[in-house]
């Protein structure tokens, strides 16, 4: 995976250290194996424990790349239970990318972090409604449907 | 696929990176690649 863009740089640097491992090089399929790795670019965002917080396969042009990465780092927190900087992560991808395929998955997950932060607020099923309005033929519109049945 | 410049600054040893991300209190981007 290759970004000559700064600004993609930039924005890895403000959350991880960026890690390359060549498929083709025998001495990494002990760890392509232990990973899993069947596809590439194979991308994954790691704790420093080693855990996977977040994974996709695939090429993305950079500005996908960047919201698909805010994203992973708005999950890696959400896993985490750092709900602030998780919710900091989505709102950026709403505000920046809000076009992007990512999207969605942000406006969902935003709900959720909010209400895993404070579960008598009306956060979730506001943001769901948001998701609704804005992403209305979306998998997570989809995801939030079991609100729209009749009661 | 032909190798283009990134400024982004690659390091390719797993577990020196985990230690600097213990270090840093940062997580890790992991991209396995095929150079050709």
């Amino acid at each position: 995976m290759t970004y000559p863009q700064a600004w993609v740089a930039q924005a890895i640097a403000q959350y991880a250290i960026p890690l390359q491992i060549d498929n083709s090089k025998s001495e990494n399929n002990q760890l392509l194996h232990r990973i899993h790795h069947i596809w590439t670019p194979d991308v994954r965002i790691l704790h420093y424990d080693g855990f996977e917080l977040y994974r996709w396969d695939g090429f993305l042009p950079p500005s996908e790349f960047a919201a698909r990465l805010e994203c992973a780092v708005g999950m890696a927190y959400l896993r985490l239970k750092r709900f602030d900087e998780a919710e900091k992560a989505y709102v950026d991808v709403l505000r920046r990318f809000s076009t992007s395929y990512a999207a969605p998955e942000a406006q969902y997950y935003l709900g959720v972090v909010r209400y895993r932060r404070d579960p008598d607020s009306d956060e979730l099923l506001t943001q769901w409604a948001q998701l609704r309005g804005r992403y209305p033929a979306s998998e997570y519109r989809v995801k939030q449907s079991f609100k729209e049945l009749p009661d | 696929m032909q190798a283009v410049a990134s400024s982004i600054p690659w390091q390719y040893d797993y577990d020196a990176v985990l230690e600097q991300a213990r270090a840093e209190r940062k997580f890790v981007l992991l991209d396995v690649f095929n150079p050709g």
